[in-house]
């Protein structure tokens, strides 16, 4: 524990921390016997942390002190043991009270994601919180830790696949970036986990180990031109070993005209030719419509109406004129 | 259409062979009245993609029967006697099990083993062949298995993690019942993985064997607040395993024949001992 901050930490906080859950709960027994009213002020100090009250619950249940809890933390516990299936009343407690349970979760989430207990039922508390705050409240802050959690836990092989798949149920490039950052993490495994996550293989951007700077780089050049185009696939760790967590609509990348909601929504073209070559498109193979709908982008970048001229042409001839002009720029 | 060695081949020669509405007929009957074209080298192969579809469907029966447990990655439970269990929820074969002994295992102890659906698939996969396989291939070709969802699947099985477009669900695939707007509370519901089964049924496991609208059902009931998207079948991907590879593989007497052709240099690590 960093001594500096020692003085933020509730007394039996400071007593996990420096000398161990067992003493901690040594501690509690003790104040308790002495001192009821004082114990009940212990776990209901407002600086408590969740994994002090997680390695209490059974302390607490055995002196059957819970009802001195504040009305928080008596909520956080309630809830974590609905998540661990050990509450036996029935009640929904992550669906009440709305205000109350956002304010349990993030206090759940904030003090008990920065020193995770390695056990099970610890883990799966913070994954069902962070899914619910994410999925529910729509609390973005909770991106960067929940990201950083993700990584920390691959190292030391600990279970991410429910924290993934919450992650990336908020549908926001910010997600891609956050992992993006792990690219050039000097961690092997972090790079190895962010790639995956990113399906980097698909994007092109070249594996060279010796450069992850420039592999970082070429990622978030890769997001920049791809962003409107870019749609999440509900793809998961249940579904597939590898899954594409998104993807490029190509068809939107074709003509050019991207969405702003990350969904992958049908695509119509704006007149007839266009229309024409849009169904031609798809008759296309993969390859065929990866490299249409990354010429189109180039020259849609260069000139509007060279762009038009060529989407108006037959798709052949598309694919001729793309052909050609990228030899051209080899 | 089924065409093997580039001819057109007519189901009749062989599916005489085969029980009326057995596993195989009805999978002979679907493929060659399919326009899909399902190419094969020899009979052979043919003939082991049946057999080993037929095991996947009575494999999913008889997980379904083991009383195999429905937990989370966070709750996964396993036989200590023959696994394992990893700090990710997933079960390691042990180290001096023997890998036909540990899946069969799963299937006569199921009480004692608990994971979620996506393992459990898998653990179909083994115990289909183990049915096809000697007891001394399935050995020597899986000397070492890892049960984690999809997670580094053995490189003979790779293909059933890969969910691809295909143009007819046939009898022994995998599928998915995905559930878009599931609670967040619930993300092991996010969606079932099944073998498709004879009859219009699948087996999910948590689930059972029941058919379609059942398992949407019971995905629909674990819904987010509000939600307006049903859970649906996703009738045009499956996953199969490459049929072809594990039928070269099963001949082969050289240990994992695909991975040593993938990585020639340097040379093979030494045969790793299975105890008999």
């Amino acid at each position: 524990m960093n001594s500096g901050h020692s003085k933020d930490y509730s007394y039996l906080d400071r007593i996990r921390i420096q000398e161990g859950a067992d003493k901690c709960r040594a501690a509690l027994a003790e104040t308790f016997r002495r001192d009821t009213r004082h114990a009940a002020a212990l776990l209901s100090d407002d600086r408590l942390t969740f994994p002090c009250l997680y390695i209490l619950r059974g302390q607490m249940e055995g002196l059957r002190i819970q009802g001195y809890l504040n009305p928080r933390h008596m909520l956080a516990l309630q809830i974590a043991n609905q998540i661990r299936g050990s509450e036996a009343s029935g009640v929904d407690y992550l669906s009440s009270g709305r205000e109350a349970v956002y304010s349990a979760l993030k206090w759940i989430w904030e003090t008990g994601c920065a020193e995770e207990v390695a056990e099970d039922d610890y883990e799966q508390i913070l994954d069902v919180a962070a899914s619910v705050l994410i999925n529910t409240y729509g609390d973005r802050d909770i991106l960067p830790p929940a990201a950083e959690l993700i990584f920390k836990r691959n190292r030391n092989g600990r279970y991410i696949h429910d924290l993934v798949w919450a992650l990336f149920q908020v549908h926001d490039p910010r997600v891609l970036k956050l992992i993006a950052e792990r690219v050039r993490s000097s961690e092997p495994k972090d790079a190895a986990l962010a790639a995956e996550l990113l399906n980097m293989e698909e994007t092109g951007v070249p594996a060279d180990e010796g450069n992850k700077e420039g592999r970082y780089a070429g990622y978030l050049r890769w997001l920049e031109e791809n962003e409107p185009y870019l749609y999440f696939t509900q793809e998961s760790f249940q579904y597939a070993g590898r899954p594409a967590f998104c993807a490029v609509d190509l068809e939107r990348k074709y003509l050019q005209k991207g969405v702003p909601s990350y969904d992958k929504q049908p695509v119509s073209a704006t007149d007839e030719d266009a229309d024409e070559s849009l169904a031609a498109f798809k008759r296309l193979s993969a390859g065929e419509q990866k490299t249409l709908s990354e010429y189109s982008q180039k020259i849609h970048g260069k000139s509007v109406p060279a762009w038009r001229e060529w989407l108006r042409a037959p798709v052949g001839e598309q694919i001729r004129a793309a052909k050609a002009g990228w030899e051209g720029d080899k | 259409m089924i065409v093997i060695a580039g001819s057109p081949f007519q189901i009749a020669g062989i599916s005489g062979g085969y029980p009326e509405n057995s596993v195989e007929r009805q999978l002979l009957e679907q493929m060659s009245q399919s326009a899909e074209v399902y190419r094969y080298d020899t009979v052979e192969q043919l003939e082991f993609e049946l057999a080993l579809r037929r095991e996947i469907v009575d494999a999913a029966k008889a997980l379904n029967r083991s009383g195999l447990e429905f937990a989370v990655f966070h709750k996964s439970e396993c036989n200590q006697e023959y696994w394992d269990r990893t700090s990710n929820g997933g079960f390691r074969l042990k180290s001096g099990a023997k890998p036909a002994d540990a899946i069969r295992d799963i299937f006569t102890n199921g009480r004692k083993y608990a994971t979620e659906c996506a393992t459990a698939m898998v653990i179909v996969y083994y115990g289909a062949l183990l049915e096809v396989f000697s007891e001394e291939t399935f050995n020597r070709l899986f000397p070492s298995i890892y049960l984690m969802n999809w997670h580094e699947l053995d490189p003979l099985l790779r293909e059933v993690g890969m969910p691809r477009r295909v143009a007819d669900i046939l009898l022994g695939d995998r599928c998915y019942f995905r559930n878009p707007e599931v609670d967040p509370k619930t993300p092991e519901l996010q969606g079932e993985n099944v073998i498709v089964l004879p009859g219009g049924l699948y087996y999910g496991h948590g689930i059972g064997i029941t058919d379609a609208d059942q398992i949407i059902r019971i995905l629909n009931a674990n819904r987010k607040e509000g939600a307006t998207q049903s859970a649906y079948f996703m009738e045009d991907t499956a996953a199969r395993p490459d049929f072809k590879r594990l039928e070269e593989a099963s001949r082969s007497r050289a240990a994992r024949p695909a991975v040593l052709s993938w990585d020639p240099f340097p040379p093979p690590l030494p045969r790793r001992r299975i105890r008999v």
